[in-house]
Protein backbone atom coordinates (compact mmCIF):
# COMPACT_ATOMS: atom_id res chain seq x y z
CA UNK A 1 0.00 0.00 0.00
CA UNK A 2 1.06 3.38 -0.61
CA UNK A 3 0.75 4.84 2.74
CA UNK A 4 2.61 2.05 4.11
CA UNK A 5 5.84 3.47 2.48
CA UNK A 6 8.24 5.64 3.83
CA UNK A 7 8.00 7.81 0.98
CA UNK A 8 4.45 8.71 2.44
CA UNK A 9 5.55 9.51 5.68
CA UNK A 10 8.27 11.82 4.37
CA UNK A 11 5.51 13.73 1.74
CA UNK A 12 3.14 13.76 4.26
CA UNK A 13 5.42 15.81 6.68
CA UNK A 14 6.83 18.01 4.08
CA UNK A 15 3.54 19.24 4.12
CA UNK A 16 2.93 19.23 7.77
CA UNK A 17 1.73 22.84 8.88
CA UNK A 18 0.56 24.13 5.60
CA UNK A 19 -2.22 25.19 4.87
CA UNK A 20 -4.32 27.85 2.76
CA UNK A 21 -4.95 31.25 4.51
CA UNK A 22 -8.67 32.00 5.57
CA UNK A 23 -9.33 34.32 2.97
CA UNK A 24 -8.27 32.04 0.16
CA UNK A 25 -11.16 31.27 -1.31
CA UNK A 26 -12.46 35.28 -0.80
CA UNK A 27 -9.27 36.38 -2.36
CA UNK A 28 -9.86 33.43 -5.53
CA UNK A 29 -13.91 34.52 -5.25
CA UNK A 30 -13.37 38.51 -6.33
CA UNK A 31 -10.60 37.63 -9.04
CA UNK A 32 -13.21 34.95 -10.55
CA UNK A 33 -15.82 38.01 -10.35
CA UNK A 34 -13.40 40.21 -11.89
CA UNK A 35 -13.26 37.79 -14.61
CA UNK A 36 -16.65 37.21 -15.44
CA UNK A 37 -17.20 40.85 -15.45
CA UNK A 38 -14.73 41.35 -17.85
CA UNK A 39 -16.26 38.46 -20.12
CA UNK A 40 -19.49 39.93 -19.37
CA UNK A 41 -18.34 43.37 -21.01
CA UNK A 42 -16.85 41.48 -24.20
CA UNK A 43 -19.78 40.12 -24.90
CA UNK A 44 -21.66 43.28 -24.77
CA UNK A 45 -19.16 44.75 -26.43
CA UNK A 46 -19.69 41.77 -29.21
CA UNK A 47 -23.08 42.15 -29.04
CA UNK A 48 -23.27 46.28 -30.39
CA UNK A 49 -20.69 44.98 -32.76
CA UNK A 50 -23.29 42.26 -34.21
CA UNK A 51 -26.16 44.72 -33.82
CA UNK A 52 -24.35 47.67 -35.71
CA UNK A 53 -22.79 45.43 -38.80
CA UNK A 54 -26.48 43.58 -39.13
CA UNK A 55 -27.91 46.92 -39.17
CA UNK A 56 -25.45 48.52 -41.76
CA UNK A 57 -26.03 45.53 -43.95
CA UNK A 58 -29.76 46.12 -43.81
CA UNK A 59 -30.06 49.85 -44.23
CA UNK A 60 -27.24 48.99 -47.14
CA UNK A 61 -29.81 46.09 -48.77
CA UNK A 62 -32.81 48.43 -48.13
CA UNK A 63 -30.98 51.44 -50.04
CA UNK A 64 -29.56 49.30 -52.95
CA UNK A 65 -32.30 46.76 -54.00
CA UNK A 66 -35.22 48.49 -52.33
CA UNK A 67 -34.36 52.17 -53.15
CA UNK A 68 -37.03 52.87 -55.91
CA UNK A 69 -39.60 51.02 -54.33
CA UNK A 70 -38.73 53.29 -50.70
CA UNK A 71 -38.57 56.59 -52.57
CA UNK A 72 -42.26 55.40 -54.43
CA UNK A 73 -43.69 55.18 -51.15
CA UNK A 74 -42.40 58.44 -49.72
CA UNK A 75 -43.94 60.21 -52.16
CA UNK A 76 -47.30 58.40 -52.14
CA UNK A 77 -47.30 59.39 -48.39
CA UNK A 78 -46.63 62.41 -48.82
CA UNK A 79 -49.30 63.36 -51.49
CA UNK A 80 -52.04 61.15 -49.16
CA UNK A 81 -50.84 63.60 -46.17
CA UNK A 82 -52.09 66.62 -48.35
CA UNK A 83 -55.76 66.03 -47.25
CA UNK A 84 -56.70 65.08 -43.32
CA UNK A 85 -58.05 62.48 -44.25
CA UNK A 86 -55.27 60.69 -45.71
CA UNK A 87 -53.18 62.51 -43.02
CA UNK A 88 -55.28 59.96 -40.20
CA UNK A 89 -55.29 57.03 -42.06
CA UNK A 90 -50.93 57.25 -42.70
CA UNK A 91 -51.36 57.98 -38.76
CA UNK A 92 -53.60 54.72 -38.30
CA UNK A 93 -51.29 52.73 -40.30
CA UNK A 94 -48.28 53.82 -38.45
CA UNK A 95 -48.88 53.72 -34.65
CA UNK A 96 -49.46 49.82 -34.21
CA UNK A 97 -46.41 49.51 -36.66
CA UNK A 98 -44.31 51.87 -33.87
CA UNK A 99 -46.24 49.63 -31.06
CA UNK A 100 -44.95 46.22 -32.43
CA UNK A 101 -41.57 47.87 -32.86
CA UNK A 102 -41.14 48.99 -29.59
CA UNK A 103 -42.97 45.58 -28.13
CA UNK A 104 -40.18 44.05 -29.96
CA UNK A 105 -37.34 46.31 -28.94
CA UNK A 106 -38.38 45.33 -25.80
CA UNK A 107 -38.47 41.60 -25.82
CA UNK A 108 -35.10 41.57 -27.10
CA UNK A 109 -33.66 43.96 -24.23
CA UNK A 110 -35.05 41.52 -21.69
CA UNK A 111 -33.41 38.71 -23.46
CA UNK A 112 -30.14 40.02 -23.59
CA UNK A 113 -30.25 41.14 -20.26
CA UNK A 114 -31.45 37.85 -18.78
CA UNK A 115 -28.50 36.33 -20.54
CA UNK A 116 -25.84 38.81 -20.03
CA UNK A 117 -26.54 38.82 -16.09
CA UNK A 118 -25.76 34.76 -16.59
CA UNK A 119 -29.52 34.12 -15.14
CA UNK B 1 -21.53 31.22 -8.34
CA UNK B 2 -22.61 30.33 -4.89
CA UNK B 3 -21.75 26.78 -6.50
CA UNK B 4 -18.70 27.45 -7.91
CA UNK B 5 -17.78 28.93 -4.26
CA UNK B 6 -19.20 25.60 -2.66
CA UNK B 7 -16.58 23.31 -5.09
CA UNK B 8 -13.90 25.64 -4.54
CA UNK B 9 -14.49 24.65 -0.13
CA UNK B 10 -14.45 21.08 -0.98
CA UNK B 11 -11.29 20.80 -3.39
CA UNK B 12 -8.95 23.70 -2.69
CA UNK B 13 -7.21 22.20 0.37
CA UNK B 14 -6.37 19.16 -1.75
CA UNK B 15 -5.33 20.89 -4.70
CA UNK B 16 -2.84 22.94 -2.65
CA UNK B 17 -1.80 20.15 -0.91
CA UNK B 18 -0.97 18.85 -4.28
CA UNK B 19 0.51 21.88 -5.05
CA UNK B 20 2.68 22.77 -2.17
CA UNK B 21 4.57 19.24 -2.48
CA UNK B 22 5.26 20.01 -5.86
CA UNK B 23 6.63 23.65 -5.46
CA UNK B 24 7.59 23.62 -1.95
CA UNK B 25 6.76 27.14 -1.68
CA UNK B 26 3.37 28.09 0.71
CA UNK B 27 2.76 31.34 -0.72
CA UNK B 28 3.22 30.38 -4.25
CA UNK B 29 1.28 27.09 -4.02
CA UNK B 30 -1.53 29.63 -2.80
CA UNK B 31 -1.17 31.53 -5.52
CA UNK B 32 -0.92 28.57 -7.98
CA UNK B 33 -4.27 27.26 -6.25
CA UNK B 34 -6.13 30.38 -7.00
CA UNK B 35 -5.04 30.29 -10.72
CA UNK B 36 -5.63 26.48 -10.82
CA UNK B 37 -9.35 27.65 -9.83
CA UNK B 38 -9.58 30.85 -12.17
CA UNK B 39 -8.86 28.30 -15.07
CA UNK B 40 -11.16 25.82 -13.57
CA UNK B 41 -13.98 28.54 -13.97
CA UNK B 42 -13.02 29.60 -17.58
CA UNK B 43 -12.64 25.95 -18.72
CA UNK B 44 -15.86 24.29 -17.02
CA UNK B 45 -18.01 24.06 -19.99
CA UNK B 46 -14.92 21.98 -22.00
CA UNK B 47 -15.01 19.05 -18.81
CA UNK B 48 -16.32 16.47 -20.78
CA UNK B 49 -16.84 14.20 -17.59
CA UNK B 50 -14.93 11.48 -19.45
CA UNK B 51 -12.28 11.00 -16.92
CA UNK B 52 -12.96 11.87 -12.89
CA UNK B 53 -13.93 15.75 -12.09
CA UNK B 54 -10.62 15.25 -9.24
CA UNK B 55 -8.20 13.49 -11.82
CA UNK B 56 -9.15 16.62 -14.26
CA UNK B 57 -8.32 19.38 -11.50
CA UNK B 58 -5.01 17.62 -10.75
CA UNK B 59 -4.27 17.46 -13.98
CA UNK B 60 -4.55 21.18 -14.10
CA UNK B 61 -2.85 21.75 -10.94
CA UNK B 62 -0.08 19.56 -11.97
CA UNK B 63 0.37 21.34 -15.11
CA UNK B 64 0.03 25.18 -13.57
CA UNK B 65 3.14 23.74 -10.87
CA UNK B 66 5.20 22.63 -13.86
CA UNK B 67 5.01 25.31 -15.48
CA UNK B 68 5.42 27.83 -12.25
CA UNK B 69 8.68 25.79 -11.23
CA UNK B 70 10.42 25.91 -14.48
CA UNK B 71 10.48 29.22 -14.26
CA UNK B 72 13.67 28.86 -12.14
CA UNK B 73 14.04 25.77 -9.32
CA UNK B 74 16.88 23.83 -8.90
CA UNK B 75 17.51 20.33 -9.81
CA UNK B 76 19.65 18.31 -9.21
CA UNK B 77 20.70 15.91 -11.99
CA UNK B 78 21.97 12.13 -11.75
CA UNK B 79 24.11 10.70 -13.77
CA UNK B 80 22.31 8.28 -16.13
CA UNK B 81 25.06 5.34 -15.62
CA UNK B 82 24.44 5.80 -11.89
CA UNK B 83 20.80 4.99 -12.34
CA UNK B 84 21.22 2.11 -14.10
CA UNK B 85 23.75 0.53 -11.99
CA UNK B 86 21.25 0.50 -9.05
CA UNK B 87 18.92 -2.77 -9.59
CA UNK B 88 15.31 -2.49 -8.61
CA UNK B 89 15.00 -4.87 -5.86
CA UNK B 90 17.79 -2.41 -4.22
CA UNK B 91 16.09 0.71 -4.27
CA UNK B 92 13.20 -1.79 -3.13
CA UNK B 93 15.14 -2.85 -0.10
CA UNK B 94 16.08 0.74 0.78
CA UNK B 95 12.88 3.04 0.22
CA UNK B 96 9.91 0.38 1.50
CA UNK B 97 11.83 -0.31 4.73
CA UNK B 98 12.86 1.12 7.66
CA UNK B 99 16.46 1.84 6.99
CA UNK B 100 18.48 4.56 9.05
CA UNK B 101 19.38 6.09 6.04
CA UNK B 102 15.83 7.19 5.17
CA UNK B 103 16.57 10.04 7.25
CA UNK B 104 18.06 11.54 4.26
CA UNK B 105 14.68 11.37 2.49
CA UNK B 106 13.45 14.66 3.03
CA UNK B 107 16.88 15.90 1.21
CA UNK B 108 16.38 13.66 -1.60
CA UNK B 109 12.82 14.68 -2.45
CA UNK B 110 14.16 18.57 -2.00
CA UNK B 111 16.48 17.40 -4.56
CA UNK B 112 14.05 16.27 -7.14
CA UNK B 113 12.38 18.02 -9.86
CA UNK B 114 9.10 19.00 -9.77
CA UNK B 115 7.61 16.10 -12.05
CA UNK B 116 9.32 13.53 -10.49
CA UNK B 117 8.51 15.31 -7.17
CA UNK B 118 4.66 15.23 -8.60
CA UNK B 119 4.40 12.05 -9.99
CA UNK B 120 5.77 10.58 -6.16
CA UNK B 121 3.56 12.85 -4.66
CA UNK B 122 0.60 11.56 -6.90
CA UNK B 123 1.38 8.30 -6.17
CA UNK B 124 2.28 8.15 -2.87
CA UNK B 125 0.63 11.20 -0.97
CA UNK B 126 -2.77 11.11 -2.86
CA UNK B 127 -2.57 7.39 -3.25
CA UNK B 128 -4.22 7.18 -7.15
CA UNK B 129 -3.92 4.63 -9.02
CA UNK B 130 -1.14 4.44 -11.67
CA UNK B 131 -3.90 4.59 -14.91
CA UNK B 132 -5.02 7.59 -12.99
CA UNK B 133 -1.56 9.36 -12.48
CA UNK B 134 -0.89 8.36 -15.96
CA UNK B 135 -4.14 10.18 -17.05
CA UNK B 136 -3.12 13.44 -14.98
CA UNK B 137 0.31 13.67 -16.56
CA UNK B 138 -1.05 12.84 -19.79
CA UNK B 139 1.41 9.83 -20.79
CA UNK B 140 0.85 6.31 -20.76
CA UNK B 141 0.47 4.25 -17.90
CA UNK B 142 3.48 1.99 -18.94
CA UNK B 143 5.41 5.31 -19.31
CA UNK B 144 3.98 6.85 -15.59
CA UNK B 145 5.47 3.22 -14.19
CA UNK B 146 8.57 3.40 -15.60
CA UNK B 147 9.19 7.54 -14.26
CA UNK B 148 8.07 6.22 -11.19
CA UNK B 149 10.81 3.40 -11.09
CA UNK B 150 13.17 5.87 -12.49
CA UNK B 151 12.40 8.48 -9.44
CA UNK B 152 12.44 6.19 -6.89
CA UNK B 153 16.11 4.81 -8.08
CA UNK B 154 16.99 8.84 -7.83
CA UNK B 155 15.79 8.91 -4.56
CA UNK B 156 18.39 6.09 -4.03
CA UNK B 157 21.05 7.76 -5.44
CA UNK B 158 20.79 11.04 -3.66
CA UNK B 159 19.62 9.17 -0.67
CA UNK B 160 23.18 7.41 -0.94
CA UNK B 161 25.05 10.70 -1.71
CA UNK B 162 23.71 13.07 1.29
CA UNK B 163 24.56 9.80 3.49
CA UNK B 164 27.93 9.59 2.51
CA UNK B 165 28.50 13.37 2.81
CA UNK B 166 27.05 13.12 6.65
CA UNK B 167 29.46 10.21 7.13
Amino acid sequence: MNRQSPLYDALQSRGAGKSLSPDFIDGAMSRINAVDRRRRRMRLLWAAVGLCAGSAAVIAFLVLCCGDIIAGFIRDTAESMSDAAGAWQIVAMMLPALVLLLAADAFIRRIYLKRLSGI
Amino acid sequence: MDSFRTLMDSYSQRVFALVVRIVDNEADAEEITQDVFLKVYKNLARFDGRSMFSSWLYRIAYNESISHTRKGRREVAVEESLLRAVSDSTVDALLDSGDARLAALPEALDRLGAEERAIITLYYMEGLPMKEVADIMRISESNAKVRLMRTRKKLYVLITQITKRYE
